[in-house]
């Protein structure tokens, strides 16, 4: 049992040190592209806005970008999605690579 | 019976019960390591999809600097362009747990949100109607479509190898 407890031990600092930095660069990654889209955005429908008003665009065309934009939003939305699933795959194989190796090395030292 | 059973395991002398104790829990760790790598919930990466949209791409965007050229003078390479973009999206539609990029690849083929209007057949229905596009629109809607594509991509490249 103490082997046990001391792998156990072993695992858990390893895992939770994995995680903190595959998560943190994850979220921090995602909220700075949320947030560059949303300053684009801004941006492009300023310009949009300024190319109807002087006629070098005329109403269906600023319909085009406007929808492409919130398009583009959604589909940002999804590779985000993708990524954290894809993160959390990689992750699950790495904790259980760390698993294997931790307890293949500890158990064949008895 | 269990009288036999337990004046057989304890024939064994404690090291060589450990070797068997620790050899059974082995084989239940290895077993139950295999079963979880199983749950796989999004698709492996694909170098022919990624091959093939970038391709896509780069002939759209070639295609989209001449759209404030006569429609009618391109009407067979939009047609290509088309064929190969369709033939991209059922491929996707195809392939496993692949939900997301076919999302993304129904955002520009088909449409979703409040517009309701696709990204890619749509600009080519509007050099269609207009016969010729305006550049001030070209430069603005290239860039878009740009984007849409490389969304695509980058989901797809960061999906896990085989």
């Amino acid at each position: 049992m103490a082997l046990f407890d001391e792998i156990f031990t072993e695992i858990k600092g390893k895992v939770v040190d994995l995680a903190k930095a595959e998560v943190k660069d994850f979220a921090d990654a995602a909220a700075k592209e949320t947030k560059d889209y949303l300053q684009t955005s801004k941006e492009k429908l300023k310009k949009w806005t300024l190319l109807l008003v002087d006629k070098k665009i005329d109403g269906e065309e600023f319909e085009f970008l406007v929808n492409s934009q919130i398009g583009l939003g959604e589909m940002k939305v999804l590779t985000n999605i993708g990524i954290a699933q894809i993160k959390a795959e990689k992750f699950k194989n790495s904790v259980i690579h760390l698993v294997v190796d931790t307890v293949l090395t500890r158990v064949l030292k008895v | 019976m269990i009288k036999d059973l337990t004046k057989t395991s304890s024939n064994f002398s404690p090291q060589q019960y450990n070797f068997f104790r620790i050899n059974y829990f082995l084989v239940l760790f290895i077993a139950s390591v295999f079963s979880y790598t199983s749950c796989k919930t999004i698709a492996y990466y694909d170098d022919g999809s990624f091959v093939k949209t970038a391709e896509l791409k780069a002939k759209t965007l070639v295609l989209i600097d001449h759209s404030n050229e006569e429609y009618k003078e391109y009407r067979t390479k939009i047609d290509d362009i088309m064929i190969l973009a369709e033939t991209l999206y059922a491929m996707q539609k195809a392939r496993q747990l692949n939900y997301l990029t076919v999302k993304q690849w129904d955002i520009l083929m088909k449409g979703t949100g409040v517009g309701k209007k696709s990204i890619l057949p749509e600009f080519f229905n509007m050099w269609k109607r207009k016969g010729k596009l305006n550049d001030f629109f070209i430069e603005e809607a290239k860039e878009q479509i740009g984007a849409a594509f490389d969304e695509i991509l980058k989901l797809e490249d960061q999906k896990i190898r085989q």
